[in-house]
């Protein structure tokens, strides 16, 4: 009797269904009444720099935005559109909340950043003294040194599946890795830049070839259907990286790489966006090698693997907010060692609402790596630290999720909104994972 | 580790001989439990077999002459993640007739899984039935079981695991004290996970029973 006893206390005596983070962790109230920034701003001075670093990483000419703005001349048609854009805080997209932390490559607007563009906007669009201009640091456009080029075989011509996307695999045509090497520079080259809506990027085992070689062009076209199981959960354990428009060749920082196996094939994941166009798309990769780095960059995946299961993470029907979370301490991969970590990525499907990723301190306070306040699938990224953030033994990291199933926030199909469903863990459902980069520390 | 904490096997080591009423059969085991999956899925992540490897240590009390209660428990502790479990399990040996005979059984159990500080609890009930072939001094075993598991861990809503599963095991009594019992076994259960929609299970081993 008294083990009977024992068993049923034992029950769930560790479950804690509730968050240890606060709802209104790392967000902050706007302290903006309207009237920060350049009082009368010029294009010469005050906008074009703007534009620069926060606009033309996608407003190219043959970008995926619908429109260039490159020069003055490209705002003239489209100013009632860009201010309204900017107002609604739909543009430039940049996911991440304030006060969370600090990114590079950031294209959101400070508050008197914004209230100078919308100001410029509203009057008549004053061009100002070119002899005002400010030097600007033209973002690089490639890596230093190219030491492997991964491509595509063949053109692929995208077609609309799931919706106006298609998700595609490839295993890349590259030069023989004869040994480890490190990757220390990644630079992806969209074939057709307006449709290649992201990109995630992995290495496959050699013994793994010769299956996934079998897959390609079966149905008659280059590659494979890549909208399935697990596709995307090999970014956590053989990641190599991730692209979309706006992102820059990474650089990591001096001293790290990320181990890429010899004889491994390097397998393309593309995200298309047949909705601005269906040209034949020949994407390739620009890779930097080394052959011994100081710290080797690894990926740790953040989620609970009970999700994978059954019920594990059900969200049912017309729930406005169902919500996940997780944590632990990734320093089991280093055998205790402290790590620093590099970038994040957080990844739901379209019924994501909030995301955050966060690191619970062994001293009971917390530091926010990511807080997405409105998630939008289709703005998901990649984001590097400007500094990287240190965890010891001991600290946890954290990831939570939340989902809006109402029927408000439904998938439009072949131009019917979606009735909500019950769904669980999967490529065709949802997900909830984040991926840090991280390497081991350097010691203090 | 995480991955396959729902994974372990419970009441193994079947045999529907009963340990006499009044002693005490210690088991001392050695088993791998885990889910596989085959294939390589459309990102090149590759099927497999995720193993827990486990040591198991038992005690089988004799009531009577049919009936007996166990005690068991599997342990695996690790630097970077532990795993552990503990279940108490009755077996009744209802029909013999010739080479043959029958038992069944019942058992609930507990486990706890925990790996970086993240735990994952599973408490479990099994019911294998049994049936056993005297070769001589030793004895075949076959078995089919049903059981249930249900996973907890903060942050996710708790898992239901209902499966089903057959053994085939063997007695090879070494003397009169000491036998060991080898079994391989699989089960089914209809919870979907990574890379299939219903996922499968397995466990080997072998334990030594000394009766006392």
């Amino acid at each position: 009797m008294r083990l009977w006893v024992v068993w049923l206390g034992l029950t769930g005596c560790f479950y804690d269904a509730a968050s240890p983070l606060p709802e209104d962790f790392a967000t902050c109230a706007l302290a903006d009444d309207g009237t920060s920034g350049v009082a009368a701003p010029t294009w010469y001075r005050d906008i074009e720099p703007l534009v620069v670093a926060k606009c033309q990483g996608c407003h190219t000419d043959s970008g995926i935005a619908p429109f260039p703005l490159m020069t003055y001349q490209d705002f003239v048609p489209v100013r009632e559109a860009v201010f309204q854009s900017v107002e609604d805080r739909i543009m430039p997209p940049w996911q991440p909340a304030d006060c969370c932390n600090h990114y590079t490559w950031d294209r959101s607007l400070s508050e008197a950043e914004r209230n100078t563009l919308l100001r410029w906007l509203t009057t008549n669009l004053p061009k100002g003294d070119i002899a005002d201009s400010v030097p600007v640091t033209p973002p690089p456009t490639g890596l230093p040194r190219v030491d492997l080029t991964a491509k595509m075989h063949t053109p692929f011509t995208p077609m609309p599946k799931i919706g106006a996307d298609e998700i595609r695999c490839f295993l890349l045509d590259h030069d023989d890795i004869d040994h480890d090497r490190y990757i220390t520079g990644f630079d992806f080259k969209p074939g057709v830049r307006g449709e290649v809506h992201h990109i995630i990027v992995t290495a496959v085992d050699e013994d793994h070839v010769a299956e996934l070689a079998a897959r390609d062009g079966a149905d008659g076209r280059p590659g494979w259907d890549c909208w399935g199981e697990g596709s995307e959960l090999n970014a956590s354990s053989k990641y190599i990286g991730g692209w979309q428009p706006g992102v820059l060749p990474r650089l990591l920082p001096d001293g790290i790489g990320r181990l890429l196996p010899a004889h491994t094939r390097i397998l393309l994941n593309v995200h298309y966006d047949t909705g601005h166009g269906i040209a034949p798309d020949l994407s390739s990769i620009d890779i930097m090698l080394e052959d011994k780095v100081e710290r080797v960059e690894r990926g740790a995946p953040v989620g609970n693997p009970l999700w994978f299961f059954g019920e594990g993470m059900e969200i049912r029907a017309g729930d406005p907010d169902t919500k996940v979370w997780f944590s632990y301490d990734p320093t089991i991969l280093t055998k205790g060692a402290p790590i620093e970590i590099h970038n994040v990525m957080l990844h739901m499907h379209e019924l994501g609402s909030i995301g955050r990723v966060a690191i619970l301190r062994e001293d009971g306070s917390s530091e926010c790596l990511l807080n997405i306040p409105r998630w939008d699938f289709h703005w998901m990224a990649d984001y590097y630290f400007e500094t990287p953030v240190r965890l010891a033994k001991g600290d946890q990291l954290y990831v939570e999720c939340h989902w809006d199933n109402t029927e408000a926030n439904q998938k439009i199909v072949n131009g019917e909104l979606q009735p909500p469903r019950t769904i669980h863990w999967g490529t065709d459902q949802e997900m909830c994972g984040a991926i840090v980069t991280f390497s081991e520390a350097v010691k203090p | 580790m995480l991955l396959v904490a729902a994974c372990g096997a419970g009441s193994t080591y079947r045999t529907t001989r009963v340990t006499p009423a009044g002693h005490t059969d210690w088991l001392f085991g050695a088993q791998v439990s885990g889910a596989g999956t085959v294939g390589v899925d459309e990102g090149g992540g590759k099927g497999g077999v995720a193993p827990l490897p486990e040591a198991a240590i038992g005690a089988r009390r004799g009531l009577d002459e049919r009936f007996e209660v166990q005690l068991n428990g599997t342990l695996l502790p690790t630097k970077i993640a532990q795993t552990g479990s503990l279940e108490l399990a009755g077996k009744f040996r209802f029909a013999q007739t010739g080479r043959w005979s029958f038992a069944t059984g019942a058992g609930a159990g507990y486990r706890l899984t925990q790996a970086g500080g993240a735990i994952i609890e599973d408490i479990y009930v099994s019911a294998p039935l049994m049936a056993g072939i005297e070769l001589g001094r030793h004895q075949l075993v076959l078995s089919i079981d049903g059981g249930y598991h249900r996973l907890y861990s903060s942050g996710a809503q708790p898992v239901n695991l209902p499966y089903i599963g057959e053994a085939i095991g063997f007695r090879w009594q070494i003397g009169r004290t000491w036998a060991l019992l080898p079994e391989i076994g699989g089960a089914w259960t209809p919870a979907s996970n990574l890379m299939t929609e219903d996922s499968r299970l397995f466990h080997v081993g072998i334990a030594a029973l000394w009766t006392r």
